[in-house]
C-alpha cells in the first residue's frame, strides 16, 4: 500500500491536501475526508489503487454529530473518516460503486438513524420491521 | 413456466440457524432470492458497552459457538492495542494452536452440514465422529468443548505441560490418518462429485464485487489470507501454505477448506514441537486511555474485523465487529439466481454461512 | 384403555425432536447436533430429528427469544400436534443468558412457550442433553 500515492489520490478528490495517519495503537491508517468529496475518494481509489474491499461501515456518536468509518482493505488496512451531522444526519451512498455496502449502510441506518442518499433499499435489516423506538444504539446508556 | 416462491426458513430442515431465504423460482430454475437476516441479533454491540473490557471477553466469545476464539483473539489484540501491550511469545503460540484447532473443527463441521444438505448422512456421521477427537484436544486444554475461555486481555489463560504436548502430537497424528479417508471422498467419490463440481460457480470478478472472504473467495482464485499478508499472533514465525483454487464452485470450496485443515494440523504440530517457555499473559490496566483500535484475524470463515474505541474508563466506547459471514450472505442473494432448485440446497450449505455471527 | 397403554409405550420409546434456534449463538444447536452423531447417538433411545413441526412431538429450542424470531417459535410450537412438549436447551433458552438485558431479546423460551424441562449449560454437552431427554421421557 503506497501511503503518499493514497494521499495524493485523495488530496485530489477533496480539492486540498490530506494527511495518513498511522494509529498510534497499530497498522492501520486513517484518515478524514469531508462528506462532501466521499464519492470522489472512493472513485479516485478504485480507479488509480484498485480498491474492491470493503470491510464495513461503523458509525459512532461523536458530540452531537457522528463519525463514519470506511473500513477498507488495499493490501494493507485503509479508513477513510467522515463526520456526519445535520437533522436527520445523512452521506451519499456508496452502494453503486461498491455493492457490499448496501448492507453495511443499512445496518448503520437501523442502528444510529443515519440516512444514506441515494441507497435502493433502506429498509431494516437487523432490527425487526415493526421496531418502535430510537436507534438502539442512541438510547442513553442505563447507570 | 409456473412462477412462485418458495420460503427458506427461518425453521428449515436445511438450516440450523433462522435466516429467511425467499427464492423466487420458475419452473426448475431459480430467478431472484432475497435474504432477510436478523433473527439473532442480540445488539451485541450495544451491550459491549455496558460491560468492561475484560467481561466483553466472555460475551464476544459467544456471539458465535463455531468460532468463539477467532472472536476472542480479535477482541483481545484489539483491546491489545489499544492498551499498548505486547503479550508474552508463549501466550502467541497457544493463541495459534487454539485458533487452528477451531479451524479444523470448523471445516469438519462445515463438512459434515454439507454432506447432510446433500443427502449424504454417512458423511455427516463420520466428519462429526472425527471432529470429536479435536474437541477433546481443546478441552484437554482449555476445559471447554465449545467455549474454552482461552484468550485474555493480555494473553492465554491456558498452558500446556510436556505431557500434554506429547498426547496431542499423537492424536494429531491419528487425526491426520483418518484425514485420508475425506481427502479421498473430495478426489473420487461420483456422487459427491455430481452434487458440487461445476455446481454455484462464483467469478473471481464477483468475488472482487461483493468483498467476499474466507475459502470461499481463495475458491475462486482470490489470493488473500490474513495469516500470511497481516500476520499476527505467532503466524509469522509459523510456515504453511495458503490454498486456493480456480473452479469457484462447491466442489473447490470443498477442496480448499479440506486442504486448509492439512495445513492446521501441520501448524498445530509446528506450534506444539516450538512452543518457548515464558509467562502467559501480561497483566492488563482497568481503564485505557482515549484511543481507537482495528484488529483483522483470519477466522474459518474469512476475514474477522475488530473495531475497538476507548474513552478513558473501563468500559468501551464503542466496539464494532463485522464477521466474515456478511459479505457471503449478501453476495448469496446475487449467485442464487441461474441455478436449478435442486443445487440450491448445496450452495446454501456451501457458502458455511454462520446466521449468529452475521446477526450479532 | 390397552390401546392407550400401547400408545403411551411408543411414545416413550419414539419421541421425534424438532430442533430450533430462536436466537442463540449456535454453541448449543451445534452440541445438540453432536447428540446425533455416532459418540453419543440419541437415536438408540428412538429420537429422530424430524424436519417439519407437524412430525414432531418435543421442541427443542436453543436460543434466546429475539423479537424477530418471537412470532416464529409460536407459530412453529402451533403446528405440533398434541401431545407436545418443549425442551429449554442452554443458558440462553432457559433465562436469556448472557445477553438477557439485550433490547432485541425477549427472554428465555418461557416468555413465550410453555417449557417442560430447562437444560442449562453455556453451552450444554452433550451429555446432558442426552440425560435432560431421558428425564423428560420417564414424566411422559
Amino acid at each position: 500500500m503506497d501511503a503518499t500515492a493514497i494521499e495524493r489520490t485523495l488530496g485530489q478528490a477533496c480539492s486540498a491536501p490530506v494527511e495518513l495517519l498511522p494509529l498510534a495503537t497499530c497498522a492501520e491508517l486513517f484518515v478524514d475526508i469531508p462528506s462532501a468529496s466521499l464519492l470522489a475518494a472512493m472513485e479516485g481509489l478504485m480507479r488509480e489503487h484498485d480498491l474492491y474491499h470493503l470491510t464495513t461501515i461503523t458509525a459512532l456518536r461523536d458530540g452531537d454529530g457522528f463519525l463514519v468509518l470506511y473500513h477498507l482493505w488495499l493490501g494493507g488496512g485503509l479508513t477513510l473518516r467522515v463526520r456526519c451531522s445535520g437533522a436527520p444526519p445523512s452521506l451519499p451512498s456508496v452502494c453503486h460503486l461498491l455493492p457490499v455496502a448496501e448492507w453495511y449502510e443499512r445496518e448503520v441506518h437501523d442502528l444510529f438513524g443515519i440516512r444514506f442518499e441515494g441507497h435502493p433499499n433502506l429498509k431494516p435489516l437487523l432490527l425487526p420491521e415493526d421496531w418502535v423506538g430510537p436507534p438502539p444504539m442512541l438510547a442513553e446508556e442505563t447507570p | 413456466m409456473t412462477e412462485m416462491t418458495i420460503p427458506i426458513g427461518p425453521q428449515h430442515p436445511l438450516l440450523k440457524e433462522p435466516l429467511s431465504i425467499e427464492l423466487d423460482v420458475s419452473g426448475e430454475r431459480v430467478v431472484g432470492g432475497r435474504v432477510n437476516i436478523g433473527y439473532v441479533h442480540r445488539g451485541i454491540e450495544r451491550l459491549c458497552q455496558q460491560r468492561t473490557y475484560a467481561q466483553n471477553t466472555a460475551l464476544v466469545e459467544r456471539i458465535c459457538g463455531i468460532c468463539s476464539h477467532a472472536h476472542t483473539t480479535a477482541y483481545c489484540q484489539a483491546v491489545e492495542s489499544l492498551m499498548g501491550l505486547a503479550i508474552p511469545e508463549r501466550a502467541a503460540y497457544i493463541r495459534v494452536l487454539m485458533c487452528e484447532l477451531e479451524r479444523i473443527h470448523s471445516h469438519l463441521l462445515w463438512l459434515g452440514v454439507l454432506a447432510e444438505a446433500i443427502g449424504f448422512t454417512t458423511i455427516f456421521m463420520y466428519a462429526w465422529r472425527d471432529r470429536e477427537m479435536i474437541l477433546d484436544m481443546m478441552e484437554e486444554l482449555s476445559g471447554g468443548r465449545i467455549a474454552h475461555a482461552a484468550n485474555i486481555v493480555g494473553g492465554v489463560r491456558v498452558d500446556i505441560s510436556p505431557e500434554q504436548v506429547e498426547l496431542l502430537l499423537q492424536r494429531l497424528r491419528a487425526f491426520d490418518e483418518q484425514m485420508a479417508f475425506f481427502r479421498e471422498l473430495i478426489d473420487r467419490d461420483r456422487s459427491f462429485h455430481r452434487r458440487t463440481l461445476g455446481i454455484g460457480r462464483v467469478s473471481l470478478d464477483m468475488v472482487h464485487a461483493y468483498s467476499m472472504v474466507g475459502p470461499p473467495a481463495r475458491a475462486s482464485g482470490c489470493d488473500v489470507d490474513l495469516r500470511r499478508d497481516a500476520p499476527y499472533a505467532a503466524y509469522s514465525s509459523l510456515a504453511f501454505d495458503v490454498i486456493t483454487a480456480d473452479g469457484g464452485d462447491v466442489w473447490s470450496r470443498a477442496q480448499v477448506r479440506l486442504q486448509e485443515t492439512i495445513q492446521s494440523v501441520r501448524l498445530c504440530q509446528q506450534v506444539l514441537q516450538e512452543l518457548p517457555e515464558g509467562d502467559l499473559a501480561t497483566r492488563a490496566p482497568r481503564r485505557v486511555a482515549p484511543g481507537e483500535a482495528v484488529a483483522r484475524v483470519e477466522s474459518p470463515r474469512g476475514e474477522l474485523f475488530y473495531y475497538v474505541r476507548s474513552d478513558g474508563s473501563d468500559r468501551p466506547a464503542r466496539v464494532k465487529m463485522r464477521t466474515p459471514t456478511l459479505p457471503m450472505l449478501l453476495a448469496l442473494q446475487y449467485t442464487l439466481p441461474g441455478l436449478e432448485t435442486a443445487d440450491v440446497a448445496a450452495v446454501i450449505a456451501g457458502a458455511d454461512l454462520c446466521i449468529a455471527c452475521a446477526d450479532r | 384403555m390397552a390401546l392407550e397403554r400401547i400408545i403411551r409405550w411408543a411414545r416413550k420409546r419414539s419421541p421425534w425432536v424438532l430442533h430450533f434456534n430462536s436466537g442463540g449463538c449456535n454453541g448449543c444447536d451445534i452440541e445438540f447436533l453432536d447428540a446425533i452423531t455416532p459418540r453419543y447417538d440419541v437415536e438408540r433411545l428412538g429420537i429422530l430429528k424430524e424436519a417439519s413441526p407437524r412430525h414432531a412431538d418435543i421442541l427443542v429450542c436453543t436460543g434466546p427469544v429475539t423479537l424477530k424470531s418471537r412470532d416464529r417459535v409460536v407459530r412453529i410450537y402451533e403446528q405440533m400436534p398434541e401431545p407436545k412438549w418443549v425442551l429449554a436447551v442452554g443458558a440462553c433458552a432457559c433465562s436469556g443468558g448472557i445477553v438477557a438485558e439485550s433490547y432485541n431479546v425477549v427472554g428465555g423460551v418461557d416468555q413465550v412457550l410453555p417449557v417442560a424441562l430447562y437444560i442449562p449449560g453455556c453451552p450444554t454437552r452433550p451429555e446432558a442433553i442426552v440425560g435432560g431427554i431421558v428425564r423428560l421421557l420417564e414424566m411422559l
